[in-house]
C-alpha cells in the first residue's frame, strides 16, 4: 500500500523536506527516461534468454539424473549447489572469473587457443547483459532440474513398459509419456521463473552496476539503483508499480495461452 | 498443522516483542553507565582493531562512559545513514563523509557543534588547511554552522611506475601534458602494458572533472549558477582527457573500472599510471616491489597552479536525535588528540589534523611525502564542488558515468554528453540558489590567502 502512494509522491530521501504528493511526475519521469526504451528492451532479453536457458539446461540434467548410475546421489547433490550460494557470493565470483585483465576464463580460453583477443565480458556494451545471463542462468538450473526431476520420479514406471511394448521409441516415449505428465510442471516452474527472474536485480547490480551506458540495466536493477542509489523513492515506486502491472499482464495472458487449469488433464 | 502454526506466530512474537523492549532500554538511567553509539562508515579489520583500542583507552579515562562501535559498509553507508536519520535512528556519534552534509545539514540529522570547536582547547593546532578550509569555508561559509570534525585528510597524487618511466626513457610528469604524454608512451599493448588506470565507472567523472578544473581555475559555476561543463573549453579539456581511454592508453575494460579494478591495474603491472589517494600507498608497498613506482604531486595547469589535491576522508559528526550529546562530543575531542590523530593517520596512511603532527618523522617520509609537499604547496588551490543541492545524488550515482560512457562508446557525441551533464547541474544548483539566497555559489579557494 505504502509504495503505491510513494508513487504519486516527491519522495527522495536526499529532499526530505520536499516529500509531498505531485500527481503522476513520478510516472512521467519514468516513461520519458531516454534509457526506458532500451531499458525494457534489456528487461525482455534478460527475462526471455535466462528462463529459457534455465529450462532447456535444468530439464536436460533432470532427463540425465532420471536415471539410475553409480553414485548419482553424490553428482545429484553437487549440481544442485549453485541454488544453495547466495547471489552476492556469485555475483562477486563470476565478476572476477569474466575479468578481462586478470580472470581466468579469458586466460584460459587464449591459452587453449579458442580465442585470440580478450573478450570484454563485462565492460563491451554488447556483452555485459550475456555475460550477467550466464550468472543467472546457472544459478537457475538447479531449481528446474529439481522440480521436472521430482515429476519425472512420479511417473509410474508401469506406463514406460507398455509404451515400449507398444514398440514407440525413444523421443514418442518422451513426448507422449514424459512430457505429457511433467507439462504442468514445467508450465508452472515456467511461470515461477519468469516472475523471478524479472525482478530479480543483485546480480546486474553487483557485476556491472548496470553499466556500460546502461547497457545491462533491467526493469527491476534500474528501480534497484533509483531506490537505494538515488534514493528517489518516488521514481522507484512508480517503476514498482508499473513492473507489478506488467507482471499481472503477464500471468493472466500466459494462463489463457496455456490453457493452465486444463493442462494436468491427460 | 494449525497448531504448529499458532504455536510459531506466537513465539515468533514474543521474540520480537522482547528485542524491542530491551532495545528501547539500552540508553540508561540515573546512575547507570551512560552508553553511546558510533559508527564507521568505512570498516576494515585495521580501522576496527584501532577504534576498539581507542575505545577502550577513552573508556578507562571516562568510567561513566561506554561507546558501542558499529559499522557500515561504505558502498551502504549513504543510503542507510539517510534511512536512519530520516526515522531519527542515527547514532550519537557517526563518520560523515564531507559532501553529505550537502544532504544531512538541511535535513536536520545533524547536531551543530560550533561552540564545542570555538572552545575546543585543541583549535589553534590545526593545520591552515583543516582551519580555513574544512571548518571555515566548507562548513561555517554555506551553513552557518560546523558539523563536523575532519578525521585526517587524502590528498590526490599520482602514482608511477618509474621502472617503466626509465626503460622508456621519460622524466616525472610536472603538467598535464607532460602526463597525457607519459601515458601514450607508456603504453604498449603487446606487452599487456597500459599508461593510465582510467577510471571510467563508480565516479570515474570526478577524475575528469580533475583536469577540467585545470582550464576553470578550479571554478564549477559561473556566478549565475551556470555549470561550467557548458564552457567550450570545458568540452575540448573533457575531450582531450577520454582520449586517454579512446585512444587506448588505458585498457579497453576500463569503462568498467571503479576505485578496486584501478588499484588491481597498477599494482597487478597493467598499467603505469595511477591517480589515487594516500590509502592506496599501503596496498602498493605491500604488492609492489621497492624502487619500482613512487608518488608524485598531481600536475599543474597552464598557470602554474595545482587545482585539486586534499579533502577530510571523513569526519566525526554528533546527530540531532543523540540523547547524549555531551559523552558524544568528548569521544570527538578524544579522537582528535593530536597523539590518537596521529595514530590513526599512520594506520590509515593518510595526512593528521594537526600542525605539530606534519613534524612527525614517520608521517612526512617515503611515498607520504609525495602528498605532504602538495598539501604544502602554496600554488595549490582546492576547487570548488558540486554544490550543496539534493539532486547531487542521483548526479554521481546514476547520471554523470552513463553519460560518458556513452560517449566512450560512440553512442553519444562529446557535446550532447557535456550538454546533459551541464544542464542537470545548471538546473540543480540555480533552484538551489533560488531557495536558499544566502547560501554562495561554491568557489575555490586559495587556503593560504
Amino acid at each position: 500500500m505504502s509504495s503505491i502512494m510513494y508513487a504519486f509522491q516527491s519522495y527522495k530521501l536526499t529532499a526530505p523536506n520536499d516529500i509531498g504528493f505531485n500527481g503522476i511526475e513520478n510516472f512521467k519521469a519514468v516513461l520519458t527516461d531516454n534509457n526506458f526504451p532500451l531499458i525494457m528492451k534489456n528487461t525482455l532479453i534478460w527475462v526471455v534468454v535466462t528462463v529459457g536457458a534455465q529450462f532447456v539446461l535444468g530439464l536436460i540434467l533432470a532427463l540425465a539424473l532420471s536415471r539410475p548410475f553409480p553414485l548419482r546421489n553424490i553428482y545429484q547433490a553437487v549440481v544442485f549447489l549453485p541454488w544453495a550460494v547466495s547471489s552476492f557470493v556469485i555475483g562477486l565470483t563470476f565478476r572476477w572469473l569474466f575479468n578481462t585483465e586478470y580472470g581466468p576464463i579469458n586466460d584460459i580460453l587464449l591459452k587453449l587457443g579458442i580465442i585470440h583477443e580478450k573478450i570484454y565480458f563485462l565492460s563491451d556494451p554488447r556483452m555485459a547483459l550475456y555475460s550477467v545471463i550466464i550468472a543467472m542462468a546457472w544459478t537457475g538450473i538447479p531449481f528446474f532440474a529439481i522440480m521436472l526431476l521430482a515429476a519425472m520420479q512420479s511417473i509410474p514406471h508401469e506406463i514406460y513398459e507398455a509404451a515400449e511394448m507398444d514398440g514407440a521409441g525413444m523421443i514418442s516415449r518422451f513426448w507422449n509419456v514424459t512430457f505429457s505428465y511433467i507439462k504442468q510442471t514445467i508450465l508452472i516452474t515456467l511461470l515461477l521463473r519468469t516472475i523471478w527472474v524479472f525482478s530479480s536485480a543483485e546480480l546486474i547490480y553487483i557485476m556491472t552496476t548496470g553499466g556500460p551506458a546502461n547497457s545491462s540495466n533491467t526493469l527491476a536493477s534500474y528501480m534497484f539503483m533509483k531506490a537505494f542509489a538515488s534514493l528517489d523513492y518516488g521514481q522507484a515506486a512508480a517503476i514498482g508499480l508499473f513492473f507489478m502491472v506488467l507482471l499481472l499482464l503477464f500471468t493472466f495472458v500466459y494462463l489463457r495461452l496455456t490453457k493452465f487449469e486444463k493442462a494436468g488433464n491427460l | 498443522m494449525n497448531l504448529r502454526m499458532i504455536g510459531l506466530v506466537a513465539i515468533s512474537t514474543a521474540l520480537l516483542v522482547t528485542t524491542a523492549c530491551s532495545s528501547s532500554g539500552g540508553n540508561g538511567g540515573s546512575g547507570k553507565k551512560i552508553e553511546i553509539s558510533f559508527t564507521d562508515v568505512a570498516p576494515s579489520p585495521e580501522r576496527e582493531k584501532f577504534f576498539n583500542e581507542i575505545i577502550a583507552e577513552f573508556e578507562k579515562e571516562n568510567t561513566n562512559i561506554k561507546v558501542n562501535l558499529e559499522t557500515v559498509p561504505w558502498d551502504q553507508a549513504f543510503a542507510k545513514l539517510t534511512t536512519q536519520g530520516q526515522s531519527k535512528t542515527l547514532p550519537d556519534v557517526v563518520n560523515v563523509y564531507p559532501a553529505w552534509l550537502t544532504t544531512f545539514v538541511p535535513a536536520g540529522y545533524l547536531e551543530p557543534i560550533s561552540t564545542q570547536y570555538d572552545e575546543w582547547d585543541k583549535k589553534d593546532n590545526l593545520t591552515a588547511f583543516v582551519k580555513n578550509v574544512t571548518i571555515e569555508q566548507q562548513q561555517r561559509e554555506p551553513f552557518k554552522d560546523v558539523y563536523l570534525i575532519p578525521d585526517a585528510f587524502m590528498g590526490g597524487a599520482l602514482f608511477i611506475r618509474t621502472d617503466w618511466m626509465k626503460e622508456a626513457n621519460l622524466e616525472l610528469p610536472k603538467t598535464w601534458d607532460e602526463l597525457f604524454n607519459v601515458a601514450e608512451k607508456l603504453t604498449d599493448p603487446s606487452q599487456n602494458r597500459y599508461g593510465f588506470s582510467y577510471r571510467g565507472a563508480r565516479a570515474g567523472f570526478d577524475q575528469i572533472l580533475a583536469y577540467i578544473f585545470s582550464v576553470t581555475k578550479g571554478e564549477s559555476y559561473e556566478a549565475d549558477g551556470t555549470s561550467v561543463l557548458l564552457r567550450p573549453e570545458a568540452l575540448t579539456a573533457f575531450k582531450r582527457y577520454t582520449d586517454i581511454y579512446k585512444k587506448g592508453w588505458a585498457p579497453k575494460d576500463s569503462i568498467n573500472w571503479g576505485y578496486q579494478e584501478m588499484v588491481q591495474g597498477f599494482t597487478s603491472g597493467v598499467t603505469g599510471i595511477l591517480a589515487q589517494t594516500t590509502e592506496v600507498v599501503a596496498t602498493a608497498k605491500a604488492s609492489m616491489k621497492d624502487g619500482t613506482w613512487t608518488v608524485i604531486p598531481n600536475p599543474a595547469a597552464l598557470d602554474g597552479n595545482t587545482y585539486g589535491g586534499a579533502g577530510a576522508s571523513w569526519g566525526y559528526s554528533i546527530s540531532k536525535n543523540s540523547k547524549n550529546k555531551e559523552a558524544a562530543w568528548k569521544f570527538i575531542e578524544f579522537l582528535s588528540k593530536p597523539e590518537n590523530n596521529n595514530k590513526y593517520s599512520k594506520v590509515m596512511t593518510m595526512i593528521p589534523i594537526m600542525q605539530d603532527s606534519l613534524k612527525d618523522p614517520e608521517i612526512g617520509q617515503g611515498p607520504m611525502k609525495g602528498f605532504i609537499d602538495m598539501l604544502n604547496d602554496p600554488k595549490l588551490i582546492p576547487p570548488a564542488d558540486y554544490g550543496k543541492f539534493p539532486e547531487l545524488g542521483e548526479f554521481r550515482e546514476s547520471l554523470m558515468d552513463a553519460e560518458v560512457q556513452k560517449y566512450l562508446l560512440g553512442t553519444q557525441s562529446a557535446e550532447d554528453t557535456m550538454k546533459h551533464l551541464g544542464d542537470f547541474l545548471t538546473k540543480a544548483q540555480q533552484k538551489f540558489m533560488k531557495d536558499h539566497p544566502d547560501i554562495p555559489v561554491p568557489h575555490a579557494a586559495n587556503y593560504k590567502g
